[in-house]
């Protein structure tokens, strides 16, 4: 097994030219060897920046500040053609919609094959029977004969399992999956995300889940991150987060997530997230917060650390208890 | 949904002859019959392409010579074969070269965008502002007669319609997942540009080339006609049909028969780039 390293991102900031707006800011969490992390936030909080920095696939006119290390590698100053070979091979990285990340003209066991020859050098022979294992492990039943057929004769789902297939076939110890179940229909998001649990665990894989939706992160990630406006305004033990929220936004978060149980109205967070050309001069939040005082919009606030490993940016956590019961009303009634 | 799999079920070769109709076959057997035609020319054609005096000048179509002959005596169906060899390989090469040059040209400036992009939009517009014959007609008055300086003309004008094709699909396949995913995977800009970003904006360009095979003969013609192109006595369609212009009303047959032939193999070939484009129209918008 390869050896395996810590990914560490420290205050990592993107913001794209011209406009001058940083979209991603100071954000630093650490992923140790093997572990797996959780990025939760809404559309636009910079969760999939993150992610496309990391490996330096940042869209046109944006650029990456701070420092991000995987073992005594320094991604952001390493040369093109060491961020080439390590992009696939140690780093990978799957999408989230599977329908556009498979390319349709080529046979899928040859999409496989493509990765695992161009970066182990392995001939075609060789390359193939690895796709097919690779397709096995994947789920793909009757591979053999599946690696002949092209993107669009699969289901979602299964094209889902494929583009896994061509992230781990050079054995990445590190693996981004950026919102990788989030086209899919529920069912099949629970078996992707087992599936991905399961490979992890067998390849020792550190992973770096991100997602909107908490209940994605939460059975399969050791450690969350809530990521607001381009910040982490909550950082944790995923079942400390969970039981006990250190951040009115978090708490805003689960209390949105559609329950039918309860039978209850979705309990929406009022207003829209800050325009990164504009953000409010304190907290981000403070606007749409229930608890925002003044002192709140006076200064940035810091991420304090409110217990062991777990840190939030709140200067008003005192008074989180209130918000929190509506949560565990909720949360009892899910159980 | 349920026709995608019933398609995907059948066997790959049935799928593909179920999808093309009548005109591709058509238009494949007709283009095969006039290749195979000029292929063995040698052995087919009755007389020798340059022998003067058969007969006297200007015969009318007889059995002895079913196309009649020219106004130096010459078998118009002997030429007529002989001539399809180069107008096949004016059409063939006047496609191929231009086809490559453009199709890289296009993919990289695509692929990069920015300023490569802005480069070859100001090359492409350069090029388009002169109208496509008389470019070629002054780069080869320039270099001097001869089918070698022809095809350089050819490449040198015509490749900017395959880059302005190529590019403008290749802007648009750029933003697509599967680039993205190509590229966290670590593959070179050489490999997606030819293994991921090529397949993807192709066909548009060889179904241009169908159309363009056509157009390079008829330049060939147009160029043979000012004898600027092929030089006599080597028969070519367009050199027979400028010759025989004098004689147009008095001994139709020395036009008429070069003529045909290249309204025959023009209608081939665009029956293939039609059906091609058709076939592929209907597999992206199922």
């Amino acid at each position: 097994m390869r050896p395996r390293d810590a990914l560490r991102v420290e205050a990592l900031t993107v913001a794209f030219r011209g406009s001058g707006h940083a979209v991603v800011r100071g954000v630093s969490f650490e992923i140790a060897a093997g572990e797996a992390f959780g990025l939760v936030g809404e559309s636009g909080s910079g969760k999939s920046l993150t992610c496309r920095a990391i490996l330096r696939l940042l869209p046109r006119g944006a650029s990456a500040a701070g420092r991000v290390t995987y073992g005594a590698r320094s991604l952001l100053e390493l040369g093109d053609t060491e961020m080439q070979a390590l992009r696939g091979s140690t780093i990978a990285m799957i999408f989230q919609d599977p329908m556009t990340a498979l390319n349709p003209v080529l046979r899928v066991g040859d999409a496989i094959a493509q990765v695992i020859r161009s970066h182990e050098g392995l001939g075609a022979r060789a390359a193939r029977t690895r796709a097919l294992e690779m397709m096995e492990r994947v789920g793909i039943r009757d591979a053999a004969r599946r690696a002949a057929a092209y993107p669009h004769e699969f289901s979602g789902g299964m094209r889902q399992r494929i583009h896994i297939a061509m992230a781990l076939a050079a054995r990445p110890t590190l693996l981004l999956a950026d919102e990788p179940t989030t086209a899919l229909d529920v069912i099949v998001q629970a078996e992707i995300l087992r599936l991905l649990d399961d490979l992890r665990r067998e390849q020792g894989m550190s992973l770096l889940l991100v997602s909107h939706d908490f209940r994605v992160v939460a059975g399969l990630c050791d450690r969350v991150a809530v990521m607001y406006a381009g910040e982490l305004v909550e950082l944790g033990p995923t079942r400390t987060v969970l039981r006990r929220p250190e951040h009115p936004y978090t708490i805003g978060l689960m209390n949105s997530l559609p329950e039918a149980v309860t039978g209850e109205r979705l309990r929406a967070i009022p207003g829209v997230p800050p325009d990164p050309g504009r953000l409010p001069p304190g907290c981000a939040f403070a606007p749409r917060c229930e608890l925002a005082v003044d002192a709140c919009s006076a200064a940035p606030i810091a991420l304090a650390q409110t217990a062991a490993g777990h840190w939030s940016r709140c200067i008003r956590i005192d008074r989180l208890d209130e918000m929190r019961r509506g949560l565990a009303a909720a949360n009892s009634a899910r159980v | 949904m349920s026709a995608v799999s019933t398609v995907a079920a059948q066997p790959a070769r049935r799928r593909w002859l179920a999808t093309t109709g009548w005109p591709l076959r058509f238009g494949l057997a007709g283009i095969l019959t006039v290749g195979t035609l000029a292929a063995f020319a040698p052995l087919i054609a009755p007389y020798d392409p340059t022998a003067l005096g058969l007969a006297g000048g200007l015969q009318p179509p007889s059995a002895a010579h079913w196309f009649g002959t020219d106004q130096l005596g010459r078998d118009i169906l002997t030429r007529v074969l002989y001539a399809a060899r180069i107008d096949l390989q004016i059409g063939t090469i006047g496609v191929i070269i231009p086809l490559i040059m453009g199709v890289v040209i296009g993919l990289f400036a695509g692929y990069y965008a920015g300023w490569p992009d802005a480069i070859l939009g100001r090359v492409i517009d350069v090029v388009t502002a002169f109208p496509f014959l008389v470019l070629v007609l002054a780069i080869v008055a320039m270099l001097g007669p001869g089918l070698r300086n022809f095809y350089i003309a050819i490449s040198l004008v015509s490749w900017v319609a395959y880059a302005r094709i190529v590019r403008g699909e290749a802007l648009g396949v750029r933003g697509r997942g599967y680039i993205l995913a190509a590229r966290s995977l670590g593959y070179s800009d050489a490999r997606i540009v030819f293994r991921h970003l090529l397949p993807n904006v192709i066909v548009p360009a060889l179904v241009f080339g169908m159309s363009d095979f056509v157009l390079d003969i008829l330049a060939g013609a147009s160029l043979g006609f000012f004898g600027l192109g092929v030089q006599p006595p080597t028969p070519e369609w367009g050199v027979m049909i400028a010759e025989g212009r004098n004689f147009i009303i008095t001994a139709p047959w020395v036009v008429i028969f070069p003529g045909v032939a290249i309204v025959v193999t023009s209608f081939f070939v665009s029956l293939i780039g039609d059906s091609v484009s058709d076939i592929v129209r209907r597999i992206h918008a199922p």
